[in-house]
């Protein structure tokens, strides 16, 4: 089989279910605390922040951790429906390219997020 | 690859393909693809202006309205229909059941079916609320 860019097949075929292992017990949690509240029923900034600094190392940690899974997952799933359709080479790096690039934009813009509304809170 | 070759063969593959496997495996791939898709609006939604209360708060306010916690429920369905069958996938994949997987998927239907009660319950009062505008000016009175 020719080299395919992007992390060897089994890596990345193990990482998209240990990451959706993770993401069961990360959405339980970020469902529960979003969704599944009956008393607070509009979201604001005082809600979140007052939430966070109840435990902001414990929130700050857990958000990290469920960005990057969630990233991840996500778009080595793109790239696994992409894989699935055989493009030539040259498409498949481009695809892998944008993917990354995504994925990088997407991290910061959640850390930077995630960070200011701690802070925020604290 | 284009595009529309790309769903020509995802069509042929149901087509000549009419099973259970068939279905959860497209459900599962058009559920990835949506949740992928929410992820980064719902990070342009969060993560913009997490310093200003008010920038963060009117674009909050603009997501809670009685149609967004409509689509809210249908959310949460997406999630736990991926999230159950990703399950199945990975019970399947790790302890050689795959020969099972007809009867894991019903197990996955029932679960499921149990969650969004659960979830329509808890949600759809949301809905029927009073504008969020109003909850906020109450919420605001009674800081
Ligand atoms: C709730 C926990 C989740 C679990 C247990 C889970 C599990 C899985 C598994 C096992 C696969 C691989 C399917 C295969 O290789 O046949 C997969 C694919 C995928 N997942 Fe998830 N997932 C979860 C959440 C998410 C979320 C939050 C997103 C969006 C950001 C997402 C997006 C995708 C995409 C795009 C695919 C590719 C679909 C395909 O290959 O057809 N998943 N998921």
């Amino acid at each position: 089989m020719a080299t395919k860019p992007g992390f060897p097949g089994l890596t990345s075929w193990l990482l998209q279910r240990l990451t959706g292992l993770f993401l069961v017990v990360g959405l339980f949690i970020h469902v529960n605390v979003i969704h599944f509240t009956t008393e607070a029923r509009l979201i604001d900034f005082s809600s979140v922040t007052t939430r966070l600094a109840e435990n902001p190392t414990g929130w700050g940690i857990f958000y990290v951790i469920f960005l990057f899974a969630c990233i991840y997952h996500g778009l080595n799933g793109i790239w696994a429906i992409i894989l699935d359709f055989k493009p030539g080479a040259g498409l498949l790096r481009f695809y892998l390219v944008a993917l990354w690039l995504i994925g990088i934009f997407f991290s910061a813009y959640g850390l930077f997020g995630i960070f200011g509304l701690v802070r925020a809170g604290a | 690859m284009n595009i529309f070759k790309a769903i020509g063969g995802t069509y042929n593959e149901v087509r000549l393909n009419p099973n259970v496997g068939t279905w959860s495996f497209l459900l599962h791939r058009l559920s990835g693809i949506l949740l992928a898709f929410y992820l980064f609006m719902h990070l342009i939604v969060i993560a913009t202006s997490p310093g200003n209360a008010g920038a963060f708060d009117s674009r909050l306010a603009a997501v809670q309205t009685r149609l967004f916690h409509l689509l809210e429920i249908g959310l949460v369905g997406v999630i736990f229909f991926h999230m159950l069958n990703g399950l199945r996938i990975l019970v399947a994949d790790f302890f050689y059941l795959t020969r099972q997987h007809q009867k894991l998927l019903w197990i996955v239907v029932i679960i499921f079916i149990i969650i969004m009660a659960y979830a329509t319950a808890v949600m759809l009062p949301k809905v029927f609320h009073r504008e969020v505008t109003e909850v906020a000016q109450i919420v605001g009175g009674l800081r």
